[in-house]
């Protein structure tokens, strides 16, 4: 029963950490680039701001 | 990179934003903030770094090209992640390899020399993880780890609350006895501020739920910004 908990408190740490690492790692440039590029792509069709 | 948590506010900065419409720049920010959840919960169901990314980007492409449709105010993040999760599934046998619009495929980030990936590095639960049935993984990322409410995951993955729940219990119950089998469990990782089941539960009881049962989430929720 502890154990179980344990284990399932292990694993709930173990989801966290992953993901998170995956969190903390820099943003690749060309998502940055990707909404920019989109845009020049499309001329525009959506409109500006 | 500023430090990202996942109930950060990312929708605005009063993170009331219900009735005020988002300009263009504003949601580019807005999106631009949530790529590393997002890239996150897609490395979570494709597991591969690149193929993540790939579909990512797509996701992102497509929120940005249908940022119309998005009601101000509403759960960014769960309608991103939902985009995303339904691409992975429409498009699973694509491999998310060569996005039409992306003319860049070939200058993609190397993999990453020296950081882990959850290929190489692949603990037990990372394993074990990868054995499980899609949705199950993905309730359980989505509530075990992104920090989300059931209703709001439900709202993600187009299902009840209650099968989101019982794939949560089934996919902790199945980790539990593959990482039974497979012998202890890999190290204390570092210890990143306490308990992160209760910090779970935490959030869990903070997470206020969507008040519609609509399956797109668009209510006026404010379960990212707390």
């Amino acid at each position: 029963m502890i154990a179980a908990r344990a284990r399932q408190r292990a694993i709930g740490r173990e989801l966290r950490r992953m993901y998170d690492e995956v969190v903390q790692e820099p943003v690749p440039d060309d998502f940055l680039d990707l909404l920019k590029k989109i845009d020049e792509t499309k001329g525009k069709k959506d409109g500006t701001s | 990179m500023k430090s990202h948590n996942f109930d950060e506010p990312s929708m605005s900065a009063s993170g009331e934003a219900a009735a005020i419409p988002e300009t263009d720049e504003d949601f580019r920010r807005d999106l631009l903030d949530l790529i590393p959840f997002l890239r996150a919960f897609s490395r979570s169901l494709c597991g591969d770094r690149e193929l993540a990314d790939d579909l990512a980007q797509e996701a992102l492409a497509k929120a940005w090209q249908s940022r119309e449709t998005f009601r101000a105010g509403s759960n960014l993040k769960a309608w991103l992640f939902t985009i995303l999760r339904n691409q992975f599934y429409s498009d699973r046998r694509r491999a998310w390899r060569q996005a039409p619009w992306d003319d860049s495929a070939a200058e993609r980030v190397p993999i990453a020399r020296g950081e882990q990936t959850w290929a190489v590095q692949l603990s037990d639960t990372a394993r074990a993880l990868r054995g499980l049935p899609a949705e199950q993984r993905e309730a359980l990322i989505l509530v075990g780890a992104g920090g989300f409410s059931y209703e709001d995951a439900a709202k993600i993955s187009n299902c009840a609350v209650g099968t989101v729940k019982s794939r949560v219990a089934r996919a902790r119950k199945a980790l539990s006895a593959a990482l039974e089998g497979n012998g202890p469990l890999p190290s204390e990782p570092r210890p990143a501020g306490g308990d992160a089941t209760n910090e779970i539960m935490a959030q869990l009881d903070r997470l206020a739920p969507f008040d519609s049962a609509e399956t797109v989430p668009e209510s006026a929720d404010k379960t990212d910004s707390t």
